[in-house]
């Protein structure tokens, strides 16, 4: 999808609603979780795409909506599992979700708490 | 019969297989193709990219699995995730180039396309490659043979390509005028031993190529002087044996001049034919190095725009 005028498609606010709503308690999480969010809530008959999930995941990250870290590689051994790349939401999220287009309202409403 | 009941076993024990490392396979192919998309990418990306996917994956089957899904289920909905994020992964390949290989691709079009690259390189390649070709699909090739062909291919090649040189014209010329008259020599030779001047189409066939023959020695001066740079003496040297050799060949075998007289119209012309069709074969295989070249510089020109107006 072509984006116009550096707005977000729809797709990456689907991943910021998502994204909210797991970070509510301050939690990180990863891009599956996403993928199975969006999935769960928004009633998608499938998961989105895995290159169209990563690559709104980058173009979110390098806009400054989301911030990434690479989890303990301790923790992954431990649990014997591939090290997971962790995501959280920025208060960059929360200044587009107060902008009063209708297209950010689910936003808002995902939002919540106004401490974010 | 028995063969069908060989394949119905192998198709069954395939699809068998399938059955249960359907899961297996689809991992790998996912994880293939994200190595195959990120291989452009810079290091740094591209580790991210592939690390980040494997962590994906087992985190879905994980997920599948916990929840009920079979294997076979679990692979179908790896694979349909896979599927439909291909787009966008061309698309993230190509934004994560590095800035400035649009400009580099772009570079090696100019360059192909402005550059004059020496036209005896490309014949001379476009000849190797020929030559190669039809030595490989003979099969009563020596390697020797092999090595003096490629070797003289690539000689010539560069001769050629240095030919604005005065001693490397020179060389170049004197073994033209060798090799013609080589050429000439074997013509003669061959015509008598066979009593080709025997066959009646070919006694017709040398009649209307006489006049041929006084044309080639006598009216392309011009060509000539190109060739022996004004030496008149040379013409003689290189005339002498084929013309002495010629009587001698003739006398020996036949008793006679007569054959030898008849063959030369059709020496001239076999030489003319030659030539002709050895300058033919050479300038369409320029022609298609030529192409490809010129095709190939388009093409990364598109390629350099492709990749600017989608980063």
């Amino acid at each position: 999808m072509r984006r116009k005028n550096g707005a977000l498609t729809p797709i990456e606010h689907s991943i910021l609603n998502a994204a909210v709503r797991l970070c509510r308690g301050g939690e990180e999480f990863y891009g599956f979780q996403i993928a199975k969010e969006i999935e769960d809530r928004e009633g998608a008959r499938r998961l989105t795409g895995l290159g169209t999930l990563y690559r709104a995941l980058d173009w979110l990250q390098r806009h400054g909506y989301l911030s990434r870290r690479w989890e303990d590689p301790a923790i992954a051994a431990q649990e014997n599992r591939p090290r997971r790349r962790l995501y959280q939401v920025t208060g960059k999220v929360l200044s587009v979700a107060l902008t009063s287009t209708p297209v950010n309202v689910p936003l808002f409403l995902a939002l919540g708490e106004p401490s974010l | 019969m028995m063969k069908f009941l060989a394949s119905t076993v192998l198709a069954a024990f395939i699809a068998m297989f399938i059955r249960t490392h359907a899961l297996t396979i689809t991992k790998h192919i996912v994880m293939g193709w994200v190595w195959l998309y990120s291989a452009i990418a810079p290091k740094e990306d591209r580790d991210a990219r592939r690390g980040e996917v494997l962590s994906h994956i087992y985190e879905l089957i994980n997920t599948y699995q916990k929840a009920g899904y079979a294997p076979g289920e679990t692979a179908i909905r790896l694979l349909e995730h896979g599927i439909m994020g291909m787009a966008d992964d061309m698309g993230w390949s190509i934004s994560s180039i590095p800035e400035g290989f649009a400009d580099k691709v772009k570079g090696w079009s100019d360059i192909l396309r402005h550059y004059r690259i020496p036209s005896a390189l490309i014949a001379g390649v476009a000849t190797l490659g020929l030559m190669n070709y039809s030595f490989f699909s003979s099969t009563n090739q020596t390697f020797i043979n092999w090595l003096i062909m490629n070797g003289i291919v690539v000689v010539i090649t560069v001769l050629l390509w240095k030919i604005r040189h005065p001693l490397v014209r020179r060389i170049l010329y004197s073994w033209m005028g060798a090799a013609m008259v080589a050429a000439i020599a074997i013509m003669v030779w061959v015509s008598i031993q066979y009593r080709l001047y025997e066959i009646t189409t070919f006694k017709i066939f040398i009649l209307a190529m006489v006049p041929v023959f006084p044309v080639i020695i006598v009216v392309d001066k011009s060509g000539r002087q190109r060739f022996f740079r004004s030496r008149w003496w040379l013409i003689a040297i290189f005339w002498a044996p084929i013309i002495a050799g010629s009587f001698a060949g003739s006398l020996l075998i036949t008793h006679s001049i007569k054959p030898l007289l008849e063959m030369w119209a059709v020496m001239a012309l076999l030489a003319v034919g030659i030539f002709i069709l050895c300058g033919a074969t050479g300038l369409v295989a320029y022609g298609l190095c030529w192409i490809g070249v010129r095709g190939s510089a388009g093409g990364l020109s598109l390629v350099a725009s492709t990749i600017r107006r989608l980063r």
